[in-house]
């Protein structure tokens, strides 16, 4: 199984998980999409360089630590954004807002973990 | 150079202009020593060697020097009362602009008349003498010298670092930026900072103006923003020690007449802040993770705060929300924004839009997410009664 199937497989499991999820991606903090699930995650990549881009810095805080993850709930919709420990690497998620939202962050931080295990080289 | 007489006060009058000095001595007659400095490098040697009282530059000759020779002599004698002459026909500050800043302005050619009444009141006003310039005198100098620039201001407290530039040109603000904010959105946060260093860059121009209004529109509006915080933080203590036994009568019979009383409008805004601190008291007694919490209304402006003296994060952090979700347009309107939680390793930061009035941002260390997400909901839902 190559890396980018083993990472589709995590979502798939994340998906099935999380009722509400619609879309579900991992991307790079540049942008560059790793992989999604279904295969057109529009929305999950869009909200996603947005939250990054648009939130990420400003909304540092250094009397918290650095910023692990992000929910934004609309009416309808959420989306949201976890960083994979170590990596330059995010998980952005898109779905319904009834999705339940404690289910949802520690479901997903368990998906960055295993993405990280696939993903993680490390240094000799 | 002259020895100057303590009994008398002394006069380091900056310009070219040898009748400027012959008219400061004349109208000055015993109770001012008047000291020449033909340049700015000769007023600065100067100050390095003797203290003055007043220091009176030439505009037109010391152009956008004389913002380093005020910022430079200010550090060096607190006291001191500056005075900035320039011909009256070339844009001289006037009414509110002119009372805000601490720096007296006089046209040129003055008279006896400009002499008693606006250096010898501004020698009298202890207050505005021994202010340090502010950021509102910097961006009146420097617009005032007419020349094109760039300045960049920098912001360094306790808990973060801002930074923002302005540019200058023909004697106005062409454009302005602070992190995210652009044009006149960054020009009003950047004129909030205190304790700024700043640089200049001569010649610089805006690639793009995206400040429009004039320079007077600009800086009332500033001062205007000013007396909207200054009256805030006035109706705040107002409400410790006053307001509270009036706030019990609910049609107001109480309300005694006088000047001071507050107005309806006054008492109900004071009313939804004591009632928004009372659930964020109860939010802090509900949990005991709780590090912060504040509400703002839509424009960033604090209505109420848990522990004032650390809210300074949570405020940013709530201003940037608003900017990213509101301004920026990055998040759908139609979709609104009911809810944002930021988790950061130590703790997680929530905010919740209360109606359409205002946000609560709260920062919470781990604790039951679930629980706690809960209880500050309730607390939102609660806020979102008394905003309506």
């Amino acid at each position: 199984m190559s890396e980018c199937e083993r990472i589709r497989d995590v979502l798939e499991h994340l998906a099935a998980d999380l009722n509400g999820t619609e879309e579900i991606a991992v991307l790079r903090e540049d942008g560059t999409v790793l992989c999604c699930f279904p295969e057109k995650s529009e929305n999950a990549v869009i909200f996603t360089v947005d939250l990054l881009s648009g939130i990420g810095e400003e909304m540092a805080c250094p009397e918290m630590g650095d910023m692990t993850g992000l929910i934004l709930k609309g009416k309808e919709h959420f989306a949201a954004c976890y960083r994979i420990p170590d990596m330059d690497a995010v998980v952005g998620l898109y779905g319904k807002s009834a999705v339940n939202f404690g289910l949802l962050n520690s479901a997903s931080r368990s998906a960055c973990s295993r993405i990280r295990e696939i993903l993680y080289v490390p240094e000799e | 150079m002259e020895t100057k007489n303590d009994s008398v006060l002394s006069l380091l009058a900056v310009s070219s202009e040898p009748h400027l000095c012959s008219a400061l001595t004349a109208y000055a007659k015993n109770e001012c020593s008047v000291f020449p400095a033909e340049t700015v490098l000769k007023a600065l040697d100067m100050l390095s060697q003797a203290p003055f009282d007043i220091l009176l530059a030439d505009l037109e000759d010391c152009k956008r020097d004389i913002v380093k020779l005020f910022v430079m002599a200010k550090k060096k004698e607190p006291g001191l009362h500056l005075v900035a002459a320039m011909d009256a026909d070339t844009g001289m500050p006037e009414g509110k602009i002119m009372e805000h800043s601490r720096i007296t302005f006089i046209g040129k050619p003055f008279t006896a008349d400009d002499f008693g009444q606006k250096i010898r009141a501004g020698m009298r006003d202890a207050e505005r003498r021994t202010h340090p310039l502010s950021i509102f005198d910097v961006v009146l100098l420097y617009s005032l010298c007419r020349e094109n620039l760039m300045l960049t201001v920098t912001r360094q407290c306790r808990t973060e670092k801002n930074s923002g530039t302005l540019y200058f040109e023909n004697g106005g603000i062409s454009s302005a930026g602070s992190g995210s904010l652009l044009g006149e959105d960054a020009f009003y946060e950047i004129m909030r900072w205190t304790d700024v260093r700043f640089a200049e860059r001569r010649g610089e121009t805006a690639k793009f103006r995206d400040i429009t209004r004039t320079r007077e529109d600009l800086l009332l509006e500033v001062i205007r923003h000013s007396d909207r915080e200054l009256r805030m933080m006035a109706t705040q203590e107002f409400r410790v020690d006053e307001v509270t036994p009036v706030l019990s009568v609910s049609d107001g019979s109480e309300k005694e007449s006088g000047d001071q009383n507050p107005s309806e409008a006054e008492l109900t805004a004071l009313a939804c802040r004591l009632g928004i601190s009372k659930i964020l008291k109860e939010l802090r007694d509900g949990t005991d993770s709780l590090e912060n919490a504040i509400v703002t209304d839509t424009e960033g402006m604090i209505l109420a705060e848990l522990y004032p003296e650390s809210a300074q994060p949570l405020h940013r952090i709530v201003m940037n929300a608003l900017d990213f979700c509101y301004k920026q347009s990055l998040w759908p309107e139609s979709e609104g924004l009911e809810e944002m939680l930021l988790f950061c390793q130590k703790g997680i930061i929530m905010l919740f839009p209360v109606s359409d009035k205002g946000i609560m941002g709260i920062a919470v260390r781990h604790h039951n997410f679930g629980l706690i997400r809960q209880i500050c909901e309730n607390a939102a839902a609660q806020i979102e009664k008394i905003l309506r």
